[in-house]
């Protein structure tokens, strides 16, 4: 079913929720391995998968459509991974270092991960960048995503998304190519 | 001469004649000509053929692959392509089984109930009480703590100031304050207690100075009196 036609059957009280249903089972991988790739444990990202569609519920009413749906919806993952990040480094009194450690530490002892040694070096070597570095490097690098999605997603200029693109391809290349 | 008699003429020309009449006379010819003749005709013949033909290139190339060549090859030496080579572009995580197939109903059923309870008066009233329990109790400790501190300081500065009053400050005091009625007193209490009331009573009436008051206070009877009958 195309986003409009979901919208338009969201708005119609009779079939809203199966409007909802088809929404949700057409984003909830790309929604999921975006929260993933950036809070790294299942549980968590599980949390705030599902914390994002219910924003997506509250807030679908108030859509209008000036971006596409799926940029929307990226939209409040991204929100929702950033606000848990920070809270995170809140909560505990951490500096970023330690918030890095942590994702770390999940990536050595956590449940559901496999890849071989590169492959994991490579993901290491992602959570040293910032923040938002991480989100543009995982969008573009894995997802290959278009910079006009991206710059709606993030709010932020396509030539500032070159150059942060730029800036983290440099450092994870550096890393990789060190170790 | 007519066309029609020199074809007449010609049909006369005998070749073994001519030959003959003509012996080595031939013009000259490269050296191998006539060897190499058929292997050149035959050359030529297949490439005319061939030329008729219009044989294409058997091997195809996507469409645009030579004008993506420059670009492909600038690509390669990008450190994004070297990323790729070294580490690919493999997910790494992996999700319980069938994670994906419960999630919309686990979601679908938060949202129900969420939108059942929208406003639910004892939570609304409950749920901050773990906060302020909290809060009220870390209020409670660091007041007790400090009117403890505050108690402690009043006593001990209650008890510096009793050390400094002089005995003759005591001795004015009790001149001033006395009202007569001592001896009354003293019988009274002396009557309960089966204290020997002359003993006491001459002691309080004497005129009290602070030469007095040592002596009495130094004096054993007192002591008796007050540790062991009152």
């Amino acid at each position: 079913m195309e986003d409009h036609e979901i919208i338009s059957k969201f708005q119609d009280s009779a079939s809203k929720n199966y409007a909802f249903n088809v929404l949700i089972k057409k984003y909830q991988q790309k929604v999921y391995w975006l929260v993933r790739k950036m809070v790294i444990d299942h549980d968590d990202a599980n949390d705030l998968t599902q914390e994002t569609f219910i924003k997506v519920w509250a807030h679908l009413d108030d859509f209008r459509q000036d971006s596409k749906l799926y940029t929307w919806i990226y939209r409040i993952a991204t929100n929702e991974c950033l606000n848990f990040l920070a809270k995170k480094r809140k909560r505990f009194f951490l500096p970023i270092v330690d918030v890095e450690n942590e994702l770390t530490q999940h990536i050595d002892n956590g449940k559901y991960i496999t890849g071989n040694e590169i492959e994991i070096k490579l993901q290491k070597a992602i959570i040293t960048l910032p923040e938002k570095q991480r989100l543009v490097f995982n969008m573009k690098y894995f997802e290959e995503m278009k910079y006009e999605d991206m710059s709606e997603i993030l709010q932020t200029s396509v030539g500032a998304l070159k150059a942060s693109y730029h800036h983290a391809v440099k450092k994870i290349e550096t890393i990789l190519e060190n170790d | 001469m007519s066309k029609k008699n020199l074809m007449k003429s010609i049909k006369k020309i005998n070749l073994e004649e001519l030959k003959k009449e003509l012996g080595n006379s031939h013009p000259a010819v490269p050296e191998d000509y006539f060897a190499q003749l058929e292997k050149n005709i035959v050359l030529k013949t297949t490439e005319s053929t061939l030329s008729k033909l219009q044989i294409k290139q058997p091997f195809l190339v996507p469409d645009g692959y030579f004008e993506k060549l420059e670009e492909n090859l600038n690509i390669i030496s990008t450190p994004e392509y070297k990323i790729n080579q070294i580490a690919g572009k493999e997910n790494i995580y992996t999700t319980p089984e069938n994670y994906f197939d419960g999630l919309a109903f686990e979601i679908q059923n938060k949202v129900r109930k969420q939108s059942t309870n929208t406003f639910n008066l004892a939570e609304f009233v409950l749920k901050p009480v773990p906060q302020f329990a909290l809060a009220a109790c870390l209020l409670l400790i660091i007041g007790l703590i400090y009117f403890n501190r505050g108690d402690e300081n009043q006593a001990f500065k209650n008890n510096v100031a009793l050390q400094n009053i002089s005995k003759l400050e005591v001795a004015n005091y009790l001149a001033d304050n006395s009202t007569g009625n001592e001896e009354i007193i003293i019988e009274e209490i002396a009557a309960n207690k089966n204290i020997k009331i002359n003993v006491l009573s001459k002691k309080v009436s004497k005129e009290i100075n602070t030469e007095n008051l040592d002596l009495e206070l130094n004096e054993e009877d007192i002591e008796e009196i007050s540790t062991e009958n009152l």
